[in-house]
């Protein structure tokens, strides 16, 4: 532990400076003044080479003796609303405009706050919000007249499904929050808004159900987001990997996914999750090992089919992991597990390779593995390239210059298969990689090695914890109930007897790890 | 960091100290797929192993490289040594490359060796972790040198793969099963003595010729192979089983028993001569006979002197075992399974005394299809 210790302190020594002066120009302290001309040089100092800050000054009133200034980031104010609602309305205006009550009225806009500061006018400025300045008087009013560039719903291409919704989140906070509304109408739904990042500001929402949640769990959550100290968010990933209990694991303790369905799900069952806005990767907390194995449809289909299908990932994730340790193993050190017929064919296979077998498997798990990372990284015009060079390299080319035996090209593949069958790219990485010490174990002690790295995985596993759920629930600690849910999927009408769910309203969860920590 | 240094260090303790970890990666052994040992007298025997022999494939992905090809590993070693010496250590320095007995599949043991004594075979087997239960053994009626490295036969195929198969497609039809597991059943087990099948080469091929019975670790004698039906069908429950029946002279029914149950009753269990009452329900299929020998009316018939001829048989086989005094039915064990406070000790003095009774009940539930 000494280690997180130290890298703890080394952390915390960086900076301490407050958020405010870090994004906020030298002016912010000053009141807004009654003079438009002294806030307008206020303004040009502080959007000095901001050439995307357009400031304007109306004239209007009968004779244009009433003035104001209005200052908006081009892009992100909705300059049509602004020449409808503000421009137009300020200059049909019959009444005198003579205080912001007046200019509120004369306006047809909805969302106009009053602000004195100038720290306020530039917070909101940034925001997209534009801020009208009114001739002698000294505050300001803010419009909510924004309009951010954003994409539209979309299927996600990174969890599709064959059955369900086809709406992915997207990167606008409020696009994305609409979403689950749609989905859970009525106000237990609760939304708290919370800001990260020293520069960028982020809006982060966390949301969770009212009654379902457990108060400590949104308190905790809350708490650890506030003591991140960070730059800039651009996606729930440099958060999670800040707030996650062990955060030393390569396993990952809190949830993603881009789907509306798995958070309305995963609220239900009295989690709750964090949006980040600029991201469509929404983050569920707390989370177990067991949820980086289900995916969304399996309660669209029915419960014989999912359960089948979830035992086949089951088989398949510890094919993942153990499959080329196994060979290794099985090559290196027990050659009397291997039926005699194969046996024969393997060592014919292996006779013309010069590398034992575990220089054989890591480099072909190696070269599979940049295969991967190069295809994902590929401009999509190239893709077919990588797919014709990948075949030579696992397959009858490497074979035929007996680089590699065909079994081992056959066991590469299979774990290749196996490693995309997991649901979620974060664990499935994570199998990936810890596939590479076990095959370095099992080489030198064969069979063995493999059992001990389970056990230690399982250990380590069954050690963690994701916001004080155990990691491992349901089956360590075992409870029935939601084990009905885990490797196999009861159907829905025996699992719904607990409107609660797995995480619901357990209060011992979160007071344990407030206890220990 | 003093715990991540430790962490460190210990990985790396890991890793030098894996190097004294003994490897034995596939391509460089030689397995031993059979085993046979031929006893000359004077407690030595000699031995014989073989390694599969097989020819480079002509597969394109595995040609080229330069490397020897397994063809031209050596095919067996033999030489003389110590009765239950371990032909593994005794043949470990000719060995072109380490030795395994991990796939052992078969061991022979000739004649004499089965008459002296099996004992110390079984007990090295018996020790040994690496040998696998399923193998199966076998007596050889000649040499098991000659029938192990003899190049004649018709087949290309290892010839421990050859013997494996025989022996395991006869133990699925008339031959009891004969595992090196059942074998240490039998000879450990109270009661009871094991058998083995006898094997010999005859010409280009091998053949099955009988079962060899044994007093505890001793060959006793030899049944021939059309009485092993019997055998097994008061042995255990089984199907597959062909019987030839001669039911007048020079006229034959062959049967074909789909399903074979044996059940047994003691009386007097601790009497000095027990009542032992085997009876053998057998559902046949006629599968060859005299012209005209059978038919709708002459079933019934045909089935009464099958069944007479079958008791009388079984009864004669019991008979001529307690003459032995072995016991290779485990009909000690039926008895002891029977019988209240089962006098253990006294069972080998009593067992040649004891009755034993046989009914058949055989039913032919098809006889072909062309009537």
């Amino acid at each position: 532990m000494s280690v997180w210790n130290f890298l703890r302190q080394w952390k915390g020594k960086s900076k301490k400076k407050t958020p405010e002066q870090l994004y906020l120009a030298p002016e912010a302290s000053q009141m807004i003044s009654g003079s438009l001309n002294k806030n307008k040089r206020i303004l040009d100092q502080a959007y000095q080479d901001c050439a995307d800050v357009i400031q304007r000054v109306i004239r209007f009133g009968e004779k244009g003796e009433s003035g104001a200034l209005l200052v908006y980031l081009e892009g992100t104010a909705n300059v049509e609303e602004i020449d409808e609602h503000v421009i137009k309305s300020l200059q049909k205006s019959k009444k005198p405009v003579r205080s912001l009550e007046d200019m509120k009225q004369a306006l047809s806009v909805t969302d106009a706050q009053k602000i004195k500061q100038f720290a306020d006018v530039f917070k909101n400025v940034s925001d997209g919000k534009p801020v009208l300045f009114l001739d002698g008087v000294p505050s300001a009013l803010i419009l909510g007249l924004t309009k951010w560039a954003t994409r539209s719903v979309e299927d996600t291409p990174t969890e599709p499904v064959i059955r369900g919704a086809k709406e992915g989140f997207v990167e606008s906070l409020h696009v994305n929050i609409s979403l689950i509304r749609r989905r859970i109408r009525t106000p237990k739904l609760k939304v708290k808004t919370l800001e990260v990042g020293d520069y960028s500001r982020t809006q982060v929402a966390l949301t969770y159900m009212d009654g379902i949640c457990d108060k400590k769990l949104i308190q905790e959550i809350l708490d650890r987001v506030n003591r991140v100290s960070i730059d800039g968010v651009w996606d729930g990933g440099m958060i999670q990997e800040q707030i996650q209990d062990q955060r030393w694991s390569i396993f990952p303790q809190i949830q993603t996914t881009e789907r509306p369905d798995t958070i309305c799900a995963a609220m239900l069952e009295g989690r709750a999750a964090l949006f980040f806005e600029g991201t469509p990767n929404v983050l569920i907390m707390p989370t177990t090992f067991f949820a980086f194995m289900q995916s969304p449809e399996d309660y669209y289909s029915g419960f014989i089919i999912s359960t089948l299908l979830r035992i086949l990932r089951t088989i398949f994730i510890l094919i993942a992991l153990l499959a080329p340790a196994f060979y290794i193993a099985v090559i290196t050190f027990h050659q009397e597990l291997i039926p005699t017929t194969l046996i024969m064919s393997v060592i014919q296979f292996r006779e013309q390779v010069p590398f034992p077998a575990v220089v054989e498997a890591v480099g072909m798990e190696i070269t599979f593995e940049g295969l991967r990372e190069a295809g994902v990284r590929l401009p999509r015009q190239i893709g077919p390239a990588i797919s014709i060079v990948g075949a030579l390299v696992i397959g009858q080319a490497a074979i035929q210059a007996s680089l590699v035996s065909p079994a081992m090209v056959i066991v590469v593949s299979i774990t290749a298969i196996a490693s995309f069958m997991i649901p979620h790219y974060d664990l499935s990485i994570a199998i990936r990689i810890l596939r590479f010490p076990i095959m370095i174990i099992a080489s030198m002690f064969g069979l063995l090695g493999v059992v001990l790295s389970v056990i230690c995985i399982v250990i380590h596993l069954t050690s963690l914890r994701s916001f004080g759920i155990p990691y491992f629930e349901p089956f360590a600690p075992f409870r029935k109930k939601a084990s009905l849910d885990s490797v196999v999927r009861a159907p829905l009408w025996v699992q719904k007897q607990n409107p609660q769910g797995a995480h619901g309203n357990r209060n011992q969860s979160v007071k344990g790890r407030g206890q220990k920590t | 960091m003093k715990h991540f240094m430790h962490l460190i260090a210990s990985i790396t303790v890991l890793i030098i100290l894996s190097g004294c970890l003994p490897t034995s990666v596939i391509d460089d052994v030689l397995i031993i797929e059979a085993e046979g040992v031929d006893y000359i007298g004077g407690n030595k025997v000699i031995g014989t192993v073989t390694m599969p022999n097989y020819v480079q494939s002509s597969n394109p992905g595995s040609s080229g490289a330069g490397l020897p090809t397994t063809a031209s590993m050596i095919r067996y070693l033999s030489g003389t040594t110590y009765d239950g010496k371990s032909l593994v250590d005794r043949f470990q320095e000719n060995g072109q490359r380490a030795l395994r007995a991990g796939k052992l599949r078969v061991m022979l043991f000739n004649k004499g060796l089965a008459k002296h004594g099996l004992r110390k075979q079984i007990d090295l087997r018996n020790r040994d972790p690496e040998a696998p239960r399923e193998m199966n053994l076998a007596i050889v009626d000649g040499s098991c040198k000659k029938l192990l490295t003899a190049i004649d036969y018709q087949t290309q195929i290892p010839i421990a793969r050859y013997i494996q198969d025989m022996i395991e497609q006869n133990n699925k039809q008339n031959y009891p099963e004969s595992t090196l597991e059942s074998f240490l059943y039998a000879y450990y087990g109270d009661y009871m003595d094991p058998f083995l099948p006898v094997i010999r080469k005859s010409g280009d091929h091998l053949e099955t010729i009988g079962l060899a019975l044994f007093k505890s670790d001793k060959y006793v004698m030899e049944l021939p192979s059309n009485k092993v039906f019997i055998f097994k069908m008061l042995f255990q429950k089984f199907d597959q089983g062909v019987y030839d029946f001669e039911f007048a002279s020079q006229k034959h029914i062959a049967l074909k028993n789909v399903h074979t149950k044996v059940s047994y009753k003691v009386k007097n269990g601790n009497s000095t001569s027990p009542d032992i009452y085997a009876h053998v329900s057998i559902n046949a299929q006629i599968i060859q006979a005299y012209p005209k020998s059978i038919n709708k009316t002459m079933g019934p018939k045909i089935e009464k002197k099958i069944e007479k001829h079958m008791a009388a048989q079984a009864e004669k086989l019991v008979h001529m075992l307690q003459k032995k005094q072995i016991d290779p039915l485990q009909l000690g064990q039926h008895v002891r399974s029977h019988t209240r406070h089962f006098d253990g000790k006294s069972w080998y003095d009593r067992y040649p005394n004891a009755h034993f009774h046989c009914t058949v009940d055989t039913t032919i539930i098809q006889t072909g299809i062309s009537d």
